[in-house]
């Protein structure tokens, strides 16, 4: 009997190892062989439709001294950063607003979701729509609160970048609240009411209690828009094409342009190797918060 | 008035209060929709008055144009046949392996977790490029096929990740019972484990279906003429010499309507999406 | 049993999705109906044309040459920089997804280096009669050709001109007080001078009225509309091989064009594209503007123009003693060289039967530009446009390679459309702008 069941166990496992095997198949031909080949061509001076020639490490000595190259990613991690906190900010506070049993809350919250389906590229046309400089609506209503915004929000150097962000943060933020939300109500209920027997205040349970409490969501939630936004493409490339002068090139937009538009895919993949490494060390570190955090 | 009537007084100013507040960012966030279809019914030179205003004209001309002017048919039926062969074969990949994955220990489990998570950290920008020498190379360029490809890598690696933590929490013993009572494998698999799972099952094929209605980088690169997907023919409208602000605003409701509607329709399936990974 | 009645709802939605998937997968079918004697029956071309004036009516051209031939040339929409990118992608890996593409003459170079566009001379000349080659203006020719071959057929003919308020310009009042104001008549501009002062006199940003407007953004747009004023002043990017884009003449144009900007233009100029800057002139912000002859049939149409009736053209001012001919672009069309031999042969059919007389003068009436003297000399035509005549004269005088077409024409359009953006954002001043193109040019060859 005991051996009856280690043979049907093994039997079991075998047949659950196939199930395995498409997508580890898959993911090895779509994913892994793209990322391994993009590591291999960064090696060779190619230009779409060209022939290839090896060049060892030159692409990689190139990128340490290409300024727009550098700049970009300075862009993208000041777009990660601003983008991310303030959402984490907002997300927080719409969260704590949003959190309580009444009816019409669960109604808000439906609505306050639709700009995470919104497809991007709709928003950054909707967006670039109501920044026009002369005739879209934010720049003229915003003129006519007496707000300066210069030549026009989009096609000011210090202010371009604000608006881009401002649109992430519109579209990324409700993500934020229903992560965090479904954190908070997950809480547990008894530190409050020792807290509150010891008198704490509002802004006192916030930080002694519920920050502590939320931390590994909050850090999951960090995790994944930072991810998310260093992807940032569409709403950029719509917007401002990442102008005005190099104010809003990411480092997507700037290796999209060397591959793309200049063709030469041997430095683009070398660029985009240069950006992996960026995502996965931002990736770590979270990874390194989350797990010293629970463990 | 006694202690209580007051307390609650002060309840219901407080829960007015928030539900204003609430309101208010509700009309940031809906401020844009509401222009899109305000500008989608517009005439086009009603847009380039000052000072701008909404809802200035209530017309269908710029839906019929688009559909007598523009090969907008084309483009839905191909963001749609994308949509659903990503969502199909997001799910073929991703159910069967979430389940074995939450049923099975093995050697290399980690790299395998490691690896499909890693996609969520890796640019589009750095696969884009090498898919397309690839998808020449089996002459798949300019196809479907394409961007439903690519499209699965990212779909069926989060259907993964969320089947396998569903099947986590999911009791086996049900499943060893019918394993007893001499069902396969598989057939417990069919049988048990995913008529347990169509909520999760559902939650994978909305996300599969949305992100891939909302792609944009990988049609770009990816498509031919043929293949043109809805939001790439949308950039169709700004032309050189013409602000097509209007039949851009009415291609936008025709992209975002489906997604808008799937996810109030299904909404209990995409929060439970959303929050999922915050929650685990 | 809800649940089960929905799985097998959606079951069945998604193997009916499956099977269309697989039923329609990469070639679509041809529902033709049955003609015996057209030549072409059922075959089917792809044609990338720019999202400008012209391109609706190319759809109507498509059937009426599948109505006379059977093949069917489908047209496909493009944006400026969609297009660039799509057709030079489709080029470079050849897998020839296009047979047709309009060709920006500032392509050619490139196009022909690459080797992208067939070259057409030899078809040209067998059909010389059938074409009537000397009907077509010789700048046209000149401008689709590179390197003794014809890359690209031409196909639409734009003339640079001085677009301006003629209501404004004819007023008594307004004569008087710029009589008043500057000393001499109120009339469209000789010289760059007298460019500044109009575009000043007609800045009342207290009224959204402004003077002269350009595109300012980053990339093609601010690139093309600066090397107007470039041209003006009698610069050049590359004069003999030598990078010449930091000279007296270049700085001066770019002091003008960066003066656009801060005095004259509508404060969001710096950021406009071409459909930006003519819809601030034809909603009538803009009193000036130096655009493309194809917009000049867009001004009186009703539904997108606040201003018909009330525009007239010119051809623009220069410096004093700078003798250059008129700016002359436009739209050519090409073959892929990827394309079959048969698709190769059917497009050019389509090419001769696109741009013969008949057909263009058709596409005239409905936002077409002219490559033909037949076409520019119509008496119908004419009526209907005064300003071809207008248009004829540039030709006749046209300059289309102002813009250096050579094979680095992309890049050196990039560098520009930058370091020009820069410039008159104030990120960099005028000397360093034009010192740092001049130095990314450089790096080029």
């Amino acid at each position: 009997m005991y051996l009856f069941q280690q043979k049907s166990f093994d039997k079991k496992k075998r047949t659950l190892i196939y199930f395995l095997v498409p997508i580890t198949v898959y993911m090895l031909v779509f994913f892994l062989y793209p990322v391994l080949y993009n590591l291999f061509i960064g090696f060779f001076d190619l230009k779409l439709g060209g022939t290839a020639e090896f060049v060892g490490l030159d692409n990689y000595r190139k990128m340490a001294g290409d300024e727009q190259f550098l700049n970009s990613l300075i862009t993208t991690m000041v777009f990660v950063f601003c983008a991310v906190s303030v959402e984490l900010i907002f997300g927080l506070a719409i969260a704590g607003l949003l959190n309580s049993e009444n009816k019409k809350m669960e109604i808000l919250r439906t609505f306050i979701l639709i700009p995470t389906v919104f497809t991007p590229l709709v928003a950054g046309l909707v967006w670039k729509s109501l920044y026009h400089p002369d005739m879209g609506m934010v720049s003229y209503y915003l003129r006519a609160l007496g707000i300066n915004i210069g030549r026009g929000l989009i096609v000011e150097r210090h202010l371009a970048l604000l608006s881009v962000i401002i649109v992430d943060v519109w579209e990324w933020t409700p993500l934020m609240v229903i992560i965090l939300l479904a954190g908070l109500k997950s809480l547990p209920k008894n530190p409050y009411e020792a807290a509150m027997i010891d008198g704490a205040g509002a802004v006192q349970l916030f930080f002694r209690i519920t920050v502590p409490l939320l931390k590994p969501t909050l850090l999951v939630a960090l995790l994944i828009r930072s991810l998310d936004a260093l992807k940032v493409f569409d709403i950029i490339w719509v917007i401002t094409g990442g102008g005005p002068g190099t104010s809003t090139t990411v480092a997507n937009l700037r290796i999209y342009e060397v591959g793309m538009n200049q063709l030469q895919v041997g430095y683009a993949a070398a660029l985009s190797n240069g950006l992996l490494v960026v995502g996965i060390i931002v990736g770590l570190i979270f990874v390194k918060f989350i797990y010293s955090k629970e463990g | 008035m006694n202690v209580i009537s007051r307390q609650s007084l002060l309840d219901k100013t407080l829960l007015a209060s928030r539900i204003i507040i609430l309101l208010l960012i509700l009309a940031f966030i809906a401020f844009p929709v509401i222009w899109l279809l305000s500008t989608s019914l517009a005439s086009r030179i009603s847009m380039f008055k000052i000072p701008p205003r909404l809802f200035t004209g209530f017309k269908l001309d710029n839906y019929s144009y688009v559909f007598e002017k523009m090969e907008i048919s084309k483009w839905i039926m191909n963001s749609i046949l994308i949509s659903l062969g990503t969502m199909i074969l997001s799910l073929l990949l991703g159910v069967p392996s979430g389940y074995a994955f939450s049923r099975v220990e093995f050697k290399g489990k980690k790299i395998l977790l490691i690896m499909i998570l890693l996609t969520r950290a890796l640019p589009t920008i750095v696969i884009v490029m090498p898919f397309r020498i690839i998808m020449q190379n089996f002459g798949l360029l300019g196809t479907r096929w394409a961007v439903i490809l690519i499209d699965t890598v990212y779909n069926a690696a989060f259907t993964f990740w969320l089947m396998s933590g569903l099947f986590e929490s999911l009791p086996k013993e049900l499943e060893e019972a019918a394993l007893i009572d001499g069902c396969g494998t598989v057939r417990a698999f069919i049988r048990i484990a995913v008529p347990l799972s169509i909520p999760g099952i559902i939650t994978a094929a909305l996300f599969a279906f949305i992100l891939s209605w909302n792609d944009f980088i990988f049609a770009l690169t990816l498509t031919s003429p043929d293949t043109t997907t809805l939001p790439l023919g949308m950039l169709s409208t700004f032309g050189i010499l013409q602000q097509g602000w209007t039949h851009m605003a009415a291609m936008g409701m025709i992209a975002i309507f489906p997604v808008i509607l799937l996810s109030l329709l299904l909404q209990r399936y995409y929060i439970g999406g959303l929050t999922f990974g915050g929650v685990k | 049993m809800n649940i089960r009645k929905g799985l097998v709802l959606s079951l069945l939605v998604l193997f009916a999705g499956t099977g269309f998937l697989f039923a329609s997968g990469g070639q679509e079918e041809q529902a033709a109906p049955a003609a015996e004697s057209l030549p072409y029956e059922g075959k089917v071309l792809h044609f990338a044309v720019m999202a400008d004036q012209y391109a609706d009516y190319i759809k109507e051209i498509s059937s009426e040459f599948q109505a006379a031939t059977g093949a069917e040339v489908k047209v496909d929409i493009l944006g400026y920089v969609e297009l660039s990118q799509k057709i030079t992608q489709d080029y470079a890996t050849g897998s020839a997804d296009y047979d047709l593409a309009t060709v920006d003459i500032v392509w050619t170079g490139q196009f022909e280096q690459e080797g992208y566009t067939k070259d057409l001379s030899a078809w040209i000349e067998r059909d010389k009669e059938e074409i009537d080659y000397d009907d077509i203006v010789p700048v046209m020719w000149v401008m689709g050709g590179w390197n003794g071959k014809q890359i690209a057929y031409p196909m639409s003919g734009y003339a640079n001109s001085l677009i301006y308020r003629k209501d404004l310009f004819e007023d008594v009042d307004e004569k008087a007080a710029f009589k008043a104001e500057y000393g001499y008549e109120l009339s469209t501009p000789d010289t760059l001078d007298q460019l500044a002062d109009i575009a000043a006199f007609f800045t009342r940003k207290d009224e959204s009225m402004y003077g002269l407007v350009s595109n300012g953004a980053r990339g093609s747009a601010v690139a093309q509309d600066w090397m107007e004023y470039m041209r003006a002043f009698g610069g050049q990017i590359i004069q003999d091989g030598e990078v010449t884009i930091d000279s007296a003449e270049c700085k001066a144009a770019l002091e003008l064009f960066v003066q656009i900007f801060d005095d004259w233009a509508p404060s969001g100029a710096i950021g406009y594209w071409w459909d930006d800057r003519e819809t601030a002139y034809r909603t009538g912000q803009a009193m000036m503007q130096q655009s493309w002859s194809i917009a000049r049939s867009g001004y009186e149409n009703e539904e997108i123009s606040l201003v018909a009736g009330k525009t007239g053209m010119a051809i623009p001012p220069t410096a004093p003693g700078v003798d250059v001919g008129y700016g002359v672009g436009g739209w050519g069309v090409g073959i892929n060289a990827d394309s079959s031999e048969e698709n190769a042969e059917i497009a050019w059919e389509f090419i001769k039967f696109m741009t013969s007389k008949e057909v263009m003068k058709d596409w005239m009436m409905n936002d077409g530009a002219p490559i033909r003297y037949s076409t520019l000399k119509d008496p119908d035509l004419n009526a209907e446009m005064p300003w071809l005549s207008n248009i004829l004269n540039s030709f006749e005088n046209g300059d289309g390679d102002y813009r250096p077409r050579i094979p680095e024409y992309n890049e050196i359009q990039d560098i520009v459309g930058l370091r020009v953006n820069q410039a008159i954002t104030h990120e960099l001043t005028v000397d360093e702008a034009l010192a740092a193109a001049a130095e990314d040019i450089k790096a080029i060859f």
